[in-house]
Formats: structure tokens, sequence, C-alpha cells
């Protein structure tokens, strides 16, 4: 009894196999929490984010070393912590103005925007760096620059210095979209050929040939828009 | 009272529920900071900011570390941080040698065509991690690179040789439409106006533009946006 008392609520003498349980339940309460949060929290879009990856991750870590401390408040509080996350990021849906920060344009027109680059705390070194990173070495070739609140530096060319696109060479139109998987790992994806309107037999056929007897013998097959077929083994 | 005062000062013991409260007062500085916090910090365009961050996160949690911590010494903390964090800004933005000391200056590691060892050594970097760094920044073969600059936020940004750049509209001697950011003129059903008379156009012409798409209210539309070129783009709200 006072073992599990020690377990659930921490105590001086606690064993350290105890102590590894209430570890491995945090890590599980954490990645559990942090589906939770959804991708937007793994991607840190917006500023709360950060900071609750940066808290989230030292609480948990600093529940699991302290021997005295419960476990029972750590789960709430990760759970918790997690919720006031996706709370935020629910607010951030409804009124984008209160939550997060606002963008800022550095560069608007091919002018530099002094006011707004001071008031951001960003040096002009800080901005060439962040530019080059982005592969816009030269400034005469940007037409706006946008300080995003993650704080990453969108860079946006002017037209002329963009890469030449199909319609500027007056070629048609190409299809794109999305590829469709038919097998994976050796799974024929029965779902995805039957939403295209074809059967197994097509793509039996499509499969002899390639040279493949038997989808099972085929590791990865895609079908692209333009109705190019992608097979690997 | 006893309560209120073992939530925000310092308690040998504290319940689940307890905790469960501070979490939420927690809540609330998280979106205080986030929303005052400089964009640079998130950036992470140099070391500082980097530190900055992290240990903001980490100070902005600490109530739930322990009940022994408690919120005025976290909140003192956090604005200590705060502050440091914006005066090292302000005064690398306005002095440039002060800004060198501080945030160190980006390292050229390759420089026309050629890997430069020394300045690898002076960015600790083994050759293997530039190739990685290169294969990341979509030039995998060492003889398109003409410049690769070692950034203080730890990326290497890469230049190609003019041969291996894509052609632009300038050197094929092809017309352009104007470019530059576009507008928004609907988010999420609601007209922004202001952006609206800043292109010179009145609600008029944006019922027309929506009815050339198909869509009659304005209201039923998700977003819409239209370029400096004057292509107009629209999505509707029951998209599936």
């Amino acid at each position: 009894m006072t073992l599990l008392d020690g377990f659930l609520n921490g105590s001086k003498d606690l064993p350290f196999w105890v102590l590894a349980i209430r570890a491995v339940i945090l890590y599980i309460s954490l990645i559990i929490a942090t589906r939770l949060m959804q991708h937007r929290q793994v991607g840190i879009l917006s500023g709360h984010n950060y900071l609750v990856a940066a808290g989230i991750v030292s609480l948990a870590a600093i529940r699991m070393v302290n021997p005295e401390s419960s476990l029972t408040s750590g789960l709430v509080i990760v759970f918790a912590y997690a919720g006031v996350n996706v709370l935020l990021s629910y607010l951030d849906i409804k009124f984008p103005k209160l939550i997060d920060r606002k963008p800022v344009i550095l560069m608007e027109g091919g002018r530099i925007n002094k006011k707004n680059l001071l008031d951001a705390h960003v040096t002009l070194d800080n901005l060439m760096g962040q530019i080059r990173l982005k592969g816009a070495h030269n400034m005469s070739e940007i037409d706006s620059l946008v300080l995003e609140p993650t704080g990453k530096i969108s860079v946006i060319k002017k037209p002329p210095f963009l890469p030449v696109n199909r319609q500027q060479v007056n070629l048609p139109p190409k299809f794109s979209g999305l590829p469709t998987v038919l097998v994976y790992d050796s799974e024929v994806q029965k779902d995805n050929i039957n939403r295209l309107g074809l059967d197994l037999k097509w793509l039996n056929d499509k499969l002899q040939q390639e040279g493949f007897a038997d989808p099972s013998q085929v590791f990865f097959a895609l079908l692209e828009p333009s109705g190019n077929l992608f097979i690997s083994a | 009272m006893e309560f209120v005062s073992s939530i925000l000062g310092t308690t040998n013991e504290l319940s689940p529920f307890g905790f469960a409260v501070r979490t939420i007062l927690v809540g609330i500085m998280l979106w205080a900071e986030g929303k005052a916090l400089p964009h640079r910090s998130g950036g992470q365009f140099a070391g500082y900011d980097f530190t900055f961050f992290w240990m903001m996160g980490g100070v902005t949690a600490s109530p739930l570390f322990d009940s022994k911590l408690n919120f005025i010494n976290t909140i003192t903390i956090v604005v200590i941080i705060f502050l440091m964090h914006y005066l090292l800004s302000y005064l690398a933005v306005r002095n440039r040698i002060f800004a060198k000391v501080l945030i160190g200056q980006s390292i050229v590691v390759m420089s026309g065509g050629k890997v430069m060892r020394q300045n690898m050594a002076r960015a600790l970097l083994p050759l293997e991690l530039l190739l990685s760094e290169l294969r990341v920044s979509d030039a995998p073969n060492l003889n398109e690179v003409e410049v690769a600059v070692m950034e203080t936020s730890g990326h290497i940004s890469v230049l190609k040789k003019t041969d291996a750049q894509p052609a632009t509209p300038t050197e094929l001697n092809l017309p352009t439409p104007p470019g530059g950011l576009p507008i928004l003129l609907i988010n999420d059903g609601v007209v922004i106006g202001e952006n609206l008379r800043e292109i010179g156009h009145d609600k008029l012409w944006l019922t027309q533009e929506l009815g050339k798409n198909g869509i009659s209210r304005a209201e039923d539309v998700y977003v819409a946006q239209i370029d400096p070129a004057g292509t107009f783009y629209c999505s509707a709200k029951n998209q599936s």
C-alpha cells in the first residue's frame, strides 16, 4: 500500500524500478498529449507553440527525475497543459488577431521598411543571412519580405527573377495532382484502385507488362496523374 | 484564501487540482508571452534567440515543476529575461560592432566553387555535415555550388553557379506580369473592406467576380485573394 502511495504521490525512498515505471508512464502521456495537440504543435506554427514545447518537455523531465513529486499531479499537468494549448489554437481560429502575432512587412515593392525592421530588432546582417538561406542573394531581385508570426522570413521575388514557368513559354497545361498508391509494402490497396474506377485485373495486366507475375513481388506502386505508373520491387 | 495563496505562493503540498489551476494560470502567461515576444526570437536568427525562447518556455512552466516554486518569482524571471533580450536586440540593431560580438558573423565555407578548409574549421563544420546541408538545400553536387555560407542561425545558405540556376524570364526576354504580395479580400466569409479600397474596387465588383466563380454571396466564401497581376482566386466554405 505504501508502495502504491509512493508510486502515485511520490516519496523520499522510492525504489529505482518504481521511478522507472513512473518515467515510462509520463513519457507515454507526453506522446499522447503531443498527438492531442495536433500537427501544428509539432510544426510550431505560432508563438505559444514554441513556449508549450519548451515548457511541457522540461516539466515532464523534472517530474520524472524527482521521486518526491506526485505522479497524479504530473499527469494532470501534462494533459491540462496540452488542453490549454489546444484551447489557444482553437481561439486562434475564432479570433486570429487576439491570439497570435501579426506578420511584419520588412520590404514592399523593393523598398526596405526601415521602421518595421528596427522595431522588429532585426539587424541588416540578420536579414541578409535569412534571405540567403531562402536562395535570394540579391536584394534587387526581391519584391517583398515578410517576417512571419513564427519568426521565419518569407521572400517574394520580382516576377522577372523567378524561374520561367510553362505559361510564359506557351506550353500547354499538364495534369497535376497527387499520385494514388496502388501497392504499399506488397499489399494491394483495393479501396484506392476502386476509387479510380479500376479493378485488380487492370493492375495485374499492368504489372505483367512490366514483368511482375504477381503484385506480391512489388514493394511500392503508384499511379501518377499523368497516367504514368511508378513501380519499385 | 489559503487555497489562493497555495496556488500563487510557495507551499509544501499541492493537490492535483491545485496544479490544474496553476496550469491554467500558466496558460494565460503562455498566451500573453506568445503575443508579446519578439518575432526574431521565434525565427532564431542567432544563438541568443535560441537560448531565450527555450529558456522562456521552461521558466513559464516552472510553477508546475514543484509546489515550492511560486508565481511571483516566475513572473520576475520572465520579465527579466524578456528585458535582457529586448535590450540586447536593441543594442545589436543600433550598433554593428556590438552585434558582431553578440551574434557572431556568418562564415563563408565555399567561395568560387572551392571548399575553404580553414573556414570550415572556424565554423566547427565537418565535411560530412556540409555535404548533408547542401543535399538538403537541393545542391547535392559540389560542381554546382558557387558560394556556401554558414549563417549565424546555424544553417548553410547556398548560391548555385549561374549555369546551374533555373532560367529567369529576363534571360529569355519574356514579358512578366506585375508581382508581389497578393491581397486578402475575404477571410471566412468576412469582406476586408480596407483591402478592397486599397486596390480601388468596391463590393459590387467583388460580387461580380464571385459571380464569375459561381458564388452569389460573400458569406459563402472561405477565402478570396487577388494577386498584383489582377488574377482573382476564391474558395467556397462548403468545399469538400
